[in-house]
């Protein structure tokens, strides 16, 4: 059952500076089905729009950030609502409680003046009644440990733990109110490997722990291969794969998927490797047809011309490419 | 001048120019005055507005216009020479103590923070009581900037500070520059923001300090300026008397002075700050 | 085969003192680091972040004074060098960071760079332009593609790459390179990973590649050296480190790796309870909290280097 649901989502970034006009298409009709109880990644590279699909996700659409087309659905209590036919206030509620967003470079935002636990009581004071304050503390020691995480931290400065420890705190306090999908911005983009294996595996035992969805955004495809169940391909603003991990890394059909994952180095391993060539698109002045047309290999005239459309060629796996099917976007 | 085009965009910006500029225009008119600033009773006194004199006369025999343009002319002089000559100091102690830390650092930083603590305003009415015979447009200005500079200098000290922890510091020592051309090269296109946006804001405290003074006599009243025109106009009691066109007139310019020196600050501040400059670089070409 | 050693650094040391008058704590960030660099090879000093390995670079580079020990530039002692001796050996110890978007001023053209690094050093023997050019071309760009642009013009790899071209224009023996990849996409890394090999296999140039990721290591290196809270723990050849670790951190190191092959998951769950301070101010074994394999005395005693199988080891379990 799906959970989230995205319909031909078009979000771009309006910019006036000083009387230039920019528009940056970010979001560029992207459709999406993410379910109950797993692990869904979105991989890609740096510029690609993840960051700005996932914000749309959460409802973080604020200027410069225009919605142009398209609707987001939550499943709540067993409806598909749109979050766009709520009103602001009920929107707010369900931050936290329903869905949680750890940005990119979240473990700096913890405050650096005050202890962890009174950053807590910041966040989600709001949605605790008063007199629940001291058994929530207890919970919270309790939760911690569930983890893996020593609860002396609680009364830790930031400054006093690793950013590995910090990404743990914040995921853990994402977390706490039992949301049913968390989404991860490139949680372990700054941490070194040993951090990383840390956070990764708090996130996949929070999934078995509550089974909700983790959205999981990253450009590492090692890590997605380590903890996604499903796995969404976004280049230029558009989804060009989607299938689930196994599926993907055994067979990917969409020549940048085989690049993303051909070009990562294992040990024991001293074959020639390479990384996709050229560079991504400007999201501001992107190519015609399918925006890969470029830097591919097997790029055709109708590549140059049409945009391929996104659809199933094999069993839940679905990809926009003119090998594969000969449908075109309207 | 794109820069200029592109600041004319800010709407403060535009207020703060276009009456900049009618400023500078009447403080040019000054040098076509057809009276010596200096002589009293050149007309019949406290006329009001008319044809003949736009402004009106006041107690001193004189026309208020006229005698405004020097007012004007002389204040801007005063503070631009304050702004200068204390922005140099600030760079320069800045620059020093920023980049070279340690003893250089905190000794520069002892002297600029002892400047700050010292009561401004009680040393400068000893000092200009004592000398207010003697006080050139020039030396009031000298003696504004040797209390302008503490400020800034630790501003800019602090953004060399910051600056110098940053990653293309050491490319750029690797790459073999010397500390002179790096400081110069890497660090000057974040401090001429700072700069400029200081040079205003001192222009409008030299201003209002010149104003205190003058108004508690303190000053060389016999130099029209914006401070001493409202001294002379207070001692004569224009207030009670009615004579409101002497008074309003360098009460309204310096309003009008230091909204508009306020305006072009922040405006300017904005479009030099490195993080809208850095927008704006991708966008030149397109 | 005779190694030729260009670098030679002997128990290096730096101690960093925090706090203020009531509480002083000393974290010896780099303790008592030893190890050679031969000509033309690639080594790989590893490691976690908070191991010292990126002090140990700014050391060498001249940034940082050391506390003690001893570094030999082709037999000559660069621990404390006056400023022109420091521009001399400069001119053939180059370096490049992690970020490359921090590498170059914002505000500044990054051709700008490319030409002062020429003057500077009075490398300017005909055409100043033409040897921009080749230099940038020696990366895969061209002085068309970058002359007149600003850094945020560029991707991240790009200003990676013209970063190495602007230290190969002094023509150095020894490139340190300081996470050059860990912020470049992943699918990315390979194309300037490639760069360094070809540097080492057609120049000769000898590379210090700093990094926590493994994989990229083993593609790249001769030889590694594992950091762990300020001490080399493990080192050998990149061979024998990499594919039968002895060291219980190297195994968690080369385990921590994600591979993109879904089949090959996690099978143990790591558990890090202890915060980077503790763990530098603990006595005998600094990975001792952490270790599966931690006897009583690891907690106690100072641990012996010794020579196992063609390498060193750090560990009491080969005692």
């Amino acid at each position: 059952m799906e959970i989230v649901k995205v319909d031909k989502l078009k979000a771009y970034y309006i910019l006036d500076i000083y009387g230039r006009k920019q528009i940056i298409q970010a979001v560029n009709g992207v459709t999406l089905e993410i379910r109950e109880n797993e692990i869904y990644g979105i991989a890609g590279e740096s510029g690609c729009g993840k960051s700005t699909l996932v914000k749309t996700l959460y409802g973080m659409i604020e200027p410069p950030l225009t919605l142009i087309d398209g609707n987001i659905f939550y499943r709540i209590n067993g409806d598909l609502v749109s979050i766009f036919s709520l009103p602001n206030d009920r929107l707010q509620k369900l931050k936290w409680s329903f869905i949680s967003y750890i940005p990119q470079g979240s473990m700096n935002v913890l405050n650096p003046v005050i202890k962890i636990i009174d950053s807590f009581w910041d966040f989600i004071g709001s949605h605790i009644e008063e007199k629940e304050k001291s058994s929530v503390e207890k919970s919270l020691n309790d939760f911690f440990n569930m983890l893996g995480l020593p609860s002396k931290i609680l009364n830790a400065y930031p400054h006093q733990l690793s950013g590995g420890m910090r990404q743990r705190v914040i995921v853990a306090l994402a977390t706490f109110l039992n949301p049913k999908i968390l989404i991860a911005d490139e949680p372990t983009t700054a941490l070194d490997v040993v951090a990383q294996r840390s956070v990764l595996q708090l996130l996949k035992s929070i999934q078995s722990l509550l089974n909700n969805t983790i959205i999981l955004v990253t450009h590492d495809m090692g890590v997605h291969a380590t903890i996604s169940d499903r796995i969404g391909i976004m280049y230029a603003g558009n989804i060009i794969e989607e299938a689930e991990t196994e599926e993907l890394y055994e067979n990917p059909l969409h020549p940048y998927t085989q690049y993303l994952i051909k070009s990562l180095p294992k040990i024991g391993d001293k074959s020639y490797k390479v990384s996709a060539p050229g560079t991504p698109p400007s999201l501001a002045n992107p190519p015609s047809g399918c925006k890969f047309h470029p830097r591919c290999n097997y790029s055709m005239k109708e590549c140059t011309e049409n945009v391929p459309k996104f659809v199933e060629v094999k069993q839940n796996h679905k990809v926009a490419c003119f090998l594969y099917s000969k449908e075109v976007d309207s | 001048m794109r820069v200029l085009k592109d600041l004319l965009k800010d709407g403060r910006f535009k207020f703060g120019f276009i009456v900049v500029c009618i400023l500078l225009f009447l403080a040019i008119l000054s040098f076509f005055s057809p009276y010596d600033p200096t002589r009293w009773n050149i007309f019949p006194r406290d006329l009001p507005p008319s044809t003949q004199h736009i402004l009106g006369t006041n107690s001193k025999g004189q026309d208020v216009f006229w005698e405004a343009t020097f007012a004007i002319r002389n204040s801007l002089i005063i503070s631009l020479i304050a702004a200068l000559i204390s922005r140099i100091i600030a760079i320069i102690v800045g620059l020093v103590a920023g980049y070279s830390g340690g003893r250089v650092d905190r000794v520069l930083m002892s002297i600029s923070d002892s400047f700050l603590i010292l009561p401004l305003l009680p040393i400068l009415i000893l000092i200009s009581s004592l000398i207010k015979k003697h006080l050139s447009l020039v030396s009031l200005g000298l003696l504004l900037s040797i209390f302008g500079w503490p400020w800034d200098a630790r501003l800019i000290r602090a953004q060399v500070l910051s600056l110098r922890e940053r990653e293309f510091t050491y490319t750029s020592v690797l790459s073999g520059s010397s500390t002179l051309s790096l400081v110069i090269k890497e660090y000057f296109p974040y401090i001429l923001p700072l700069v400029f946006s200081t040079i205003i804001n001192n222009m409008g405290w030299s201003i209002g300090l010149e104003v205190t003074l003058s108004i508690l006599g303190l000053s060389n009243l016999a130099i029209p300026t914006l401070g001493t025109t409202l001294h002379w106009a207070i001692n004569y009691q224009a207030m009670l008397l009615g004579i409101w066109w002497w008074l309003l007139t360098p009460i309204v310019i310096s309003v009008f002075l230091f909204i508009s020196l306020y305006l072009l600050s922040v405006s300017i501040s904005e479009y030099s700050d490195p993080r809208t400059r850095v927008q704006r670089i991708g966008l030149a070409k397109e | 085969m005779i190694d030729n050693i260009i670098l030679r650094v002997r128990d290096l040391t730096k101690i960093f003192t925090l706090g203020n008058i009531f509480s002083r704590i000393k974290i010896v960030a780099v303790n008592k680091v030893s190890f050679d660099i031969n000509q033309g090879e690639v080594f790989t000093l590893a490691g976690e972040s908070g191991s010292g390995k990126t002090t140990v670079a700014r050391i060498i580079l001249g940034f940082h004074e050391p506390t003690s020990g001893k570094i030999e530039y082709m037999g000559k002692d660069i621990t404390k060098l006056g400023k022109n001796d420091r521009k001399l050996i400069r001119r053939e110890m180059q370096a490049i960071f992690q970020n490359p978007f921090e590498s170059f001023n914002p505000l500044r053209k990054v051709s700008n760079y490319l030409y002062e690094t020429l003057q500077n050093f009075n490398l300017i023997k005909g055409e100043m332009d033409e040897i921009v050019d080749n230099a940038l071309k020696a990366v895969g760009l061209s002085l068309e593609e970058v002359k007149d642009k600003y850094p945020g013009e560029f991707s991240g790899g790009q200003l990676q790459r013209i970063s190495v071209a602007r230290a190969l224009i002094t023509s150095p023996n020894l490139l340190i390179a300081d996470e050059p990849v860990s912020m470049i996409d992943a699918s990315l890394r390979m194309s300037i990973i490639n760069l360094f090999k070809e540097l080492k296999e057609k120049k000769g140039v000898s590379i210090i590649y700093i990094t926590h990721d493994l994989a990229t290591a083993y593609y790249v290196s001769d030889r590694i050296a594992i950091m762990f809270r300020g001490e080399i723990v493990e080192e050998g050849s990149i061979e024998k480190v990499l594919m039968d670790p002895k060291h219980p951190y190297t195994m968690v190191l080369k385990e921590s790796i994600p591979e993109a092959d879904p089949k090959k998951r996690w099978a143990k769950q790591i558990s890090i309870l202890t915060t980077e301070e503790e763990e530098f101010l603990l006595k005998g074994c600094k990975f001792a909290k952490r270790c599966p394999y931690k006897m009583e005395k690891c907690e106690k005693e100072e641990v012996p280097t010794l020579d196992i199988d063609g390498r060193k080891v750090k560990c009491f379990l080969y005692v």
